[in-house]
């Protein structure tokens, strides 16, 4: 038998668990085989010195560690038992009852308020629809915020002013105060001498259905039989074409906002007309 | 399976009834199972991880894995075969984290650090015999560091803690042939590795 077999036997020759067959063919050839001697007597040398290598001895505060562990750790486990109910989340009935009354009342609500249909005086305007004129002479405090608040001077006499908000038994829709708005003045003379202001306004809302715009909402003033103002959405196109229908009632003064060059969103404005008595 | 080995401590007796009364919820049970069983676990952490600082948190980690499976434990094998699995387990993962082997790269591992060898020198009555016979067992820890860690178990679990090739069988997963060769391979590497530094 080679060298490198009878090698793989020493370990069971040294333990004496060997079988009788092997056993005579270690003993026969380490007799013979210098090598696989030494080989043999180096291996059951270590084999003894690690069976007689020195016990160490355990740390004097070992149990207390472990004691101190396993109790620092059984608080985490209580928790887990508490949260955890095989590999789950375990949620308390309180808080499963809170929750879901939480989600039912923002379902209700929720629904309350996209339901609910607008009156007469709310600016019913989405934000995402509305389009600001991006003109560099807008209050940028203007921008994103609303529609382009124009004021409607229904007259031209002179020292007419604006009707102030106060007096409004309904107004806008409350996004921005009249005050944080950029105020134009449209200066509109009277074409005929004795035109109501009620009929300007019928003709405004001729050209504006002309234009293809419309009206999305109007606020009255009390003991007036016109608009306070009207809220209305100019197609981008029609825009220049709809002030110069509203230029046939007067002049604006200032000029109204132009619309930068490519712009093609609706234009929404809000006219608040102003009284000439 | 009562058996009496080479450090006088007995294995298996009373195990059981700990078991049962921990189970049961006497929890001071396991106390006693900590005391039987500490210095044979810590032992086999030193001589597996060749550190005495990493063989105590690895021999507490070992009783606190104990104790949390304690209660799913069956009786399908003996509580020590389970509890040196554990510790086999848990040396092996140990020396397989990235934390362990930039320690072992950083820190020359040297048993002077140990007190207790410190100690044995001591107590003998001849200290140049006990200064070669320190330095043996340091270069023949380095040996068994050296090893790679299926090896360094198999020669622990037999040569030093004695136990059976049934035993080292059902803590391992191999079966008996198995066991058989890797330790033969096992002795044959580690005596060269000492015919090479002794």
């Amino acid at each position: 038998m080679k060298c490198e077999q009878i090698k793989i036997l020493l370990s069971e020759y040294i333990d004496a668990t060997i079988e009788a067959e092997g056993l005579k063919l270690v003993d026969e050839h380490i007799k013979k085989c210098d090598n696989c001697r030494y080989e043999y007597v180096s291996m059951k040398n270590m084999v003894d010195e690690l069976k007689n290598m020195e016990s160490i001895s355990t740390p004097p505060d070992f149990v207390d560690k472990v004691i101190n562990r396993i109790e620092k750790r059984s608080l985490i486990d209580k928790l887990k038992e508490v949260l955890f109910f095989n590999g789950h989340l375990r949620i308390p009935m309180e808080l499963t009852a809170f929750v879901a009354t939480a989600f039912l009342v923002f379902v209700i609500l929720f629904n309350f308020m996209i339901d609910r249909k607008p009156n007469e005086n709310d600016i019913v305007i989405k934000p995402n629809e509305v389009k600001i004129v991006d003109n560099n002479e807008i209050d940028p405090r203007l921008r994103g915020k609303g529609p382009i608040h124009l004021e409607f001077l229904l007259g031209a006499s002179e020292g007419a002013k604006p009707i102030s908000s106060n007096n409004l038994t309904s107004v806008s829709s409350g996004k921005s105060s009249a005050g944080n708005l950029s105020e134009y003045m449209f200066g509109v003379e009277e074409e005929r001498a004795g035109r109501k202001e009620d009929m300007i306004i019928s003709h405004i809302d001729t050209i504006i259905s002309h234009v293809g715009g419309k009206v999305l909402s109007r606020g009255h003033r009390k003991g007036m039989s016109y608009p306070e103002y009207v809220t209305m959405e100019i197609p981008a196109d029609k825009y220049s074409i709809f002030l110069k229908r509203i230029e046939s009632f007067g002049s604006f003064q200032p000029p109204a906002p132009v619309l930068p060059e490519g712009y093609l969103n609706p234009v929404v404005l809000r006219v608040q007309f102003k009284s000439t008595d | 399976m009562n058996k009496e080995k080479n450090n006088g401590i007995i294995r298996g007796d009373d195990d059981s009834g700990l078991i049962k009364a921990f189970q049961s919820g006497n929890v001071n049970s396991f106390e006693t199972l900590v005391i039987k069983y500490k210095d044979r676990v810590f032992n086999l952490c030193y001589r597996f991880l060749g550190d005495y600082q990493e063989a105590e948190d690895a021999s507490q980690d070992v009783f606190v894995k104990v104790y949390n499976a304690l209660n799913k434990f069956r009786f399908k094998s003996s509580f020590y075969t389970w509890l040196y699995r554990i510790t086999v387990n848990t040396c092996k993962n140990r020396i397989n984290s990235l934390a362990f082997k930039k320690i072992k790269k950083n820190v020359q591992l040297e048993d002077n650090e140990n007190p207790e060898l410190m100690k044995i020198s001591d107590e003998r009555n001849n200290p140049a015999k006990q200064l070669e016979r320190k330095e043996r067992i340091r270069l023949i820890q380095r040996a068994i560091n050296d090893l790679p860690s299926g090896q360094k178990a198999i020669i622990l679990l037999r040569d030093i803690e004695g136990l059976s090739y049934e035993e080292i069988g059902n803590i391992i997963g191999k079966r008996l042939g198995t066991v058989k060769s890797r330790l033969s391979r096992a002795r044959l590497d580690l005596n060269k590795k000492l015919k090479r530094i002794l």
